[in-house]
């Protein structure tokens, strides 16, 4: 792979280059700023050139179930036709079901039955955004854009950016880490497969992590390893057709007894579909009270 | 209008089917429990709310006792209704209108959008002829 050296910022091996026509003063600034600079933010190390970078330009969607897992879920309360788009297929290798220990196995049962009941308190009818891992589990368009220093997911739905660190750089250490919504992704080039792993995880409750409106969630020390690369195979349109295959291993040492490995599928939209705004809170008509959602009529009451 | 509605329909069908099909979930709640028949209400465009995360019919009834009543009828999200070809001028205020819902089970005049025919005879959506 060609690569190309470039600096992230005028620290380190650069700086005395750098520092060649500064000003006493602006200098001063330049090392002030430095006490303030992120762990991960060290000068990079060698970047991929652009022509060695994969091409994933275009829209993308993933098809079919959007829950992670397709075993438990149902449709308002009715299993979903295994058959059907909602339930997807498995695929060899993988599972549907978390591997629960036996008590978030039971954390995700009183959930299911909340969910049934129309109670789950799922972050989007809120208009929360979905975050990690969750933005690989819409249905939207999404598109990829590929940086030698970085990886940008942009997802219509909810306006989700997440950007994947090619750089070089390292994870903020758990104890400092700040957990968010999206997480922290540090990634690598292995060939035109992007690797990376994303720390720093919760979901909207700071307790857990809310990974679809099933009820799913995994602990706040949930981390994941994501594989993404470019292929194509016949789809359930019977073609050949483009596709992203992400396939996520997500491990939590508090919920899980062993690595869930799921796989989720982008396929190419039509040339020239446009990724558009989602502006949530613009015009929702969904009032969340006792973790059920009611509805707003024309004169702004709840319907119940 | 006639011809602009078959422009559209045929431009869903060649162009987006595909997208369509496959953007069609709508992540965000719907109004949910909604009755298993079709209501049909007959009235006068208010206002499209074409913004996300769903867009809203609000359309002005008179019922029986000769009282106006608005309707709130949930429709799909501006995004993908953009992706099948409709636009912010499918509802135009002050169209008569007549619309076939799944309405809301608190008989609230709530409901989730399934067709609209307009005076001249266009439709939009899967109208059923009663």
């Amino acid at each position: 792979m060609t690569t190309t050296k470039i600096y992230r910022h005028m620290l380190g091996a650069g700086i005395s280059t750098a520092a060649k026509g500064l000003s006493a003063f602006s200098l001063g600034v330049l090392l002030a700023a430095s006490a303030f600079t992120p762990h991960s933010f060290v000068y990079a190390a060698e970047l991929p050139s652009y022509a060695s970078l994969p091409d994933w330009s275009g829209t993308w969607a993933s098809r079919g179930g959007t829950v992670f897992d397709r075993v438990s879920w149902t449709l308002n309360g009715v299993p979903a036709d295994a058959t059907s788009p909602q339930s997807g297929v498995d695929t060899a290798g993988t599972r549907a079901h978390p591997p629960y220990t036996p008590e978030w196995e039971a954390i995700y049962q009183e959930n299911l039955v909340l969910r049934d009941q129309g109670r789950f308190p799922d972050p989007l009818t809120s208009c929360i955004a979905h975050g990690f891992p969750r933005i690989f589990n819409v249905n939207w368009p999404v598109e990829f854009v590929v940086r030698p220093e970085a990886v940008w997911v942009l997802a219509e739905h909810t306006r989700s950016t997440m950007r994947i660190y090619t750089d070089g750089s390292s994870h903020t250490p758990p104890d400092i880490i700040w957990h968010n919504l999206i997480g922290e992704s540090i990634g690598h080039w292995e060939g035109d497969t992007l690797v990376f792993t994303t720390t720093g995880i919760k979901g909207w409750s700071d307790k857990d992590s809310i990974l679809d409106r099933s009820g799913l969630v995994l602990s706040e020390q949930a981390h994941a390893t994501t594989r993404i690369h470019r292929t194509s195979e016949m789809s359930d349109q019977g073609k050949m057709e483009d596709l992203l295959l992400v396939e996520l291993t997500l491990e939590d040492p508090k919920a899980l007894t062993q690595p869930w490995v799921v796989e989720k599928r982008f396929w190419k939209l039509p040339a020239g579909t446009r990724v558009m705004d989602y502006e949530c809170n613009e015009n929702n008509r969904v009032k969340v009270e006792d973790g059920r959602s009611l509805f707003l009529d024309a004169e702004g009451e709840t319907v119940k | 209008m006639k011809a602009t509605i078959k422009t559209v329909v045929a431009s869903m069908i060649v162009v987006g089917s595909l997208l369509i099909a496959h953007l069609a979930t709508a992540h965000h709640s719907t109004i949910g429990q909604i009755a298993e028949e079709t209501t049909q209400i007959s009235g006068t465009i208010k206002e499209f709310q074409f913004k996300n995360p769903h867009s809203w019919i609000q359309v002005n009834v008179t019922d029986d006792k000769g009282e106006v009543v608005e309707w709130s009828v949930e429709w799909g999200n501006p995004n993908n209704l953009i992706r099948q070809g409709y636009n912010p001028s499918t509802f135009k205020a002050g169209a008569q209108v007549t619309m076939q819902l799944r309405q809301h089970v608190s008989n609230a005049p709530l409901g989730e959008f399934m067709a609209a025919r307009f005076a001249d005879g266009t439709t939009v959506g899967n109208w059923v002829d009663k």
